[in-house]
């Protein structure tokens, strides 16, 4: 790709797109060809649109005649499997052939194209969402390591530089964990804040969408175009849009920090530790107070993230059910779908009180602080034949370890994004999260990239992704 | 020669290669009069004024090398009343074909598609075939016996044979010269569920046991020793025995389909973990906390379907 054209957050690229020194043509072929050159190994990607190459002529003409629409205006994007596209068949990571799903336009990607992106093709998940290690998928940083998941195919194709951002979907970490195995930036924004119309279900009070991209102020970018009302999506909120990207670069003198020490910190293996210490020392720099909190009643989040989750995929999954379709699904899958069977009226119903719980703890806690401050994931990105780890000298499921910090914003609903803060002796990515109130995403932008700023993890490129640019 | 009013499925398993029938009736012992089959040829029902012989002779064209609907043709014009006769069928490689003859007694008619042809006479109306139909197609990721089981059930439901009912049968043949599933209910109340049930037994009981008969091909052998043991075991004692005489209360409770028995000691065990969680919230006392779901209304008066 001409002047590594392929190593640009789309601020830049949007720069020169509006300079007239960048065509989209040019930007969407250089993609093209690089997913053509490395994702035979990565298998980020399950299909690519045709009609990328046309829609990037077209963004081309009409920028040439009236300037761009939006700072997205003929950058490519990849989408998640599980948001339904008019122009490319939607799988939902499923091979059961006699599933067919809409043909019309998600919410999401109908906001981008109107914004002028260009829908570059499908990326690959777990099977409807489940799951978090997205196979065949493989990790840039090392190709005999899991890109985590569900949003695997986002996670890596970002992370190895094949196209600049991607969509996710997120109903227990599906957007942080492969963000934060991949290093890169994923955004899970407040339930509620994009509408998810059009992307085939998981789990309803609990699936939020959003994007996976290289910096913090792309997310801001990505954010704004998808941010607003989706009349089909009943959750969609009407809260007002601010401008994201207004106060990236505003000081975080005097705002407080919470740092929850049950839960986020049992059980983190040291590296992990040792960055995100690392990351809380840099915010008490910048002026910001510090206070340890607990939030006693996260000891009952596990119990209640599956109730919650492992019922409400069975019910949607029921005609799958009864149609016996779920025979067709992968093990794992299969297993969870029949298995939410178990989970009773009364056990579901008392999640939702045992939720009610965990989100007033968190309220009381960021009545008093800006933003909480956690890992993302205890652990790095674990070997694909690798089902236990021992984090800080206890076994545990990788699939178990995967989730544990990330599932609390999910049951709370709560904005949180992740971003890299560091890589461990493998030179894996490590990876910090910020959570803050309700719709106060624009509080956890700037502290990411306050941070991203000072330290610019980013720009390290996985050692496969650098080598193969002739 | 009986007129036998009747209604039945005669498909072909795209995975497998098997072939099977199933058929419902008000008139007793059915299983034996209807169903012809052939491994790997195709699989044939011959109904209303039966006439077995057409069976036979579309089996015999199919072998040798007829499509389905020329060996159907060909059948037909060796009998001088084909008015007054049924047939559906499928080759062995899932083409299908039927004939409703214009004597037999309405509601009557067929319909066939990829795989399978679904076929009745003096029906409850025609939206008996269309329920079956449409119940095989949604079925495609179940074994065969279990998509004829359904079809019928689904046609059964649909109002089935306007006399009521009285037998019902289900046969699947594989590769071997006699079938490896064939199932009949010869006289009963309610002949479907019925046979619904006896599949439920002998999922457990009769499928190891035929899985271990000799092969065309190959070494006849013994049957397996824990099949042996299985057997040696009063019916009442065997697995699947649970079933026999009811709905099965866990899998009821839960609402699993029936086909989930056998896995159901495998799911629990997955499930344990996540019971262990579940069981801390039963622990605490909730009584005053109001669950975060709302109900609103005015949802319907809102909300534009997505496209």
């Amino acid at each position: 790709m001409r002047d590594a054209l392929w190593q640009l957050p789309i601020t830049e690229l949007a720069r020169r797109i509006a300079a007239r020194e960048l065509s989209s043509v040019e930007l969407v072929g250089a993609t093209l060809d690089r997913i053509g050159r490395l994702d035979g190994d990565l298998q980020s990607f399950v299909c690519l649109s045709a009609a990328a190459l046309d829609a990037a002529r077209a963004a081309d003409a009409e920028i040439a005649r009236t300037g761009p629409r939006s700072p997205l205006h003929g950058i490519p994007i990849g989408i998640k499997d599980n948001y339904t596209t008019a122009d490319l068949p939607t799988r939902a990571g499923t091979a059961v052939e006699g599933l067919t799903f809409s043909q019309a336009d998600s919410h999401a990607v109908a906001r981008l194209r109107a914004a002028g992106a260009v829908i570059l093709g499908k990326t690959r998940m777990h099977e409807f969402a489940w799951g978090m290690v997205t196979p065949p998928t493989r990790n840039p940083w090392d190709r005999d390591r899991v890109p985590g998941g569900s949003s695997g195919g986002s996670g890596a194709a970002v992370a190895a530089r094949l196209c600049p951002a991607a969509l996710g979907s997120d109903t227990g970490g599906s957007i942080r964990i492969p963000a934060a195995l991949c290093g890169i930036v994923g955004l899970k924004p407040t339930f509620g804040r994009i509408g998810r119309s059009g992307i085939v279900p998981h789990s309803w009070s609990l699936d939020h969408a959003g994007p996976l991209t290289l910096t913090v102020a792309d997310a801001a970018l990505l954010l704004q175009i998808l941010a607003g009302p989706d009349p089909a999506d009943p959750a969609s909120a009407a809260a007002p849009v601010p401008d994201y990207a207004a106060g990236l670069g505003e000081t975080l003198r005097g705002l407080r920090v919470a740092v929850i020490r049950n839960h986020f910190f049992d059980a983190v293996d040291d590296a992990v530790a040792g960055a995100v210490e690392g990351a809380i020392r840099f915010f008490a720099g910048q002026g910001c107070s510090v206070r340890d909190v607990a939030v006693p009643s996260l000891r009952y989040g596990l119990g209640a993230i599956y109730a919650i989750e492992l019922a409400s995929s069975t019910a949607y999954h029921d005609r799958n059910l009864a149609q016996g379709h779920v025979a067709g699904f992968a093990a794992d899958v299969r297993d969870l779908v029949e298995m939410g069977r178990f989970v009773t009226g009364p056990d579901y119903l008392r999640a939702e009180q045992a939720r009610a719980l965990i989100m007033a703890e968190m309220a009381a806690v960021l009545a008093e602080a800006d933003v909480i401050v956690t890992p993302t994931a205890p652990l790095t990105a674990w070997r694909a034949d690798e089902s236990t780890v021992t984090i800080a000298g206890r076994p545990e499921s990788v699939l178990a370890a995967s989730w544990r910090l990330t599932y609390p914003f999910n049951l709370t609903g709560l904005p949180a994004i992740a971003l890299p803060c560091g890589f461990d002796r493998r030179s894996l990515p490590i990876s910090l999260q910020i959570a803050a109130r309700p719709f106060a995403e624009a509080m956890l932008l700037r502290f990411a990239h306050q941070y991203e700023q000072a330290h610019a993890w980013w720009r390290r490129v996985p050692p496969g992704a650098a080598a193969s640019e002739p | 020669m009986s007129e036998l009013n009747t209604f039945s499925i005669a498909a072909h398993c795209s995975r497998t290669g098997q072939l099977g029938v199933a058929v419902a009736s008000a008139v007793p012992a059915v299983g034996g009069l209807c169903p012809y089959l052939r491994a790997g040829i195709g699989a044939v029902t011959t109904q209303s004024w039966v006439n077995p012989y057409l069976a036979a002779r579309i089996l015999d064209g199919l072998a040798g090398g007829q499509g389905p609907d020329a060996a159907l043709a060909a059948a037909l014009a060796t009998d001088d009343r084909s008015d007054l006769r049924q047939l559906g069928l499928v080759d062995g490689q899932g083409r299908a074909a039927a004939w409703t003859g214009i004597g037999c007694t309405a509601a009557a008619g067929h319909r066939t598609g990829p795989g399978y042809a679904v076929q009745g006479n003096m029906l409850a109306g025609p939206g008996v075939l269309d329920a079956m139909a449409l119940c095989f197609e949604g079925s495609a990721g179940c074994d065969l016996e279990e998509r004829l089981m359904r079809t019928l059930e689904a046609g059964d439901a649909a109002g089935g044979d306007k006399r009521g009912k009285q037998a019902a049968a289900l046969t699947v043949i594989a590769g071997e010269d006699y079938p490896c599933l064939d199932l009949r209910v010869d006289e009963h109340a309610e002949p479907v569920a019925e046979l619904r049930r006896i599949l439920g037994i002998a999922r457990h009981q009769l499928a190891p046991f035929v899985a271990g008969m000799p092969r065309k091909v190959g070494p006849a052998g013994a049957l397996p020793e824990e099949v042996s043991a299985m057997l040696l075991r009063p019916p009442g004692e065997r697995p699947g025995a649970a079933q026999a005489d009811g709905p099965d209360p866990r899998l009821d409770l839960v609402g699993l389909p029936p086909e989930a028995a056998e896995r159901m000691a495998h799911l629990q065990r997955q499930f344990a973990p996540v019971l262990a969680e579940i069981r801390a919230l039963r622990d605490l006392d909730l009584a005053q906390v109001h669950p975060p779901i709302l109900f609103d209304p005015s949802l319907p008066y809102r909300r534009v379907p997505h496209a």
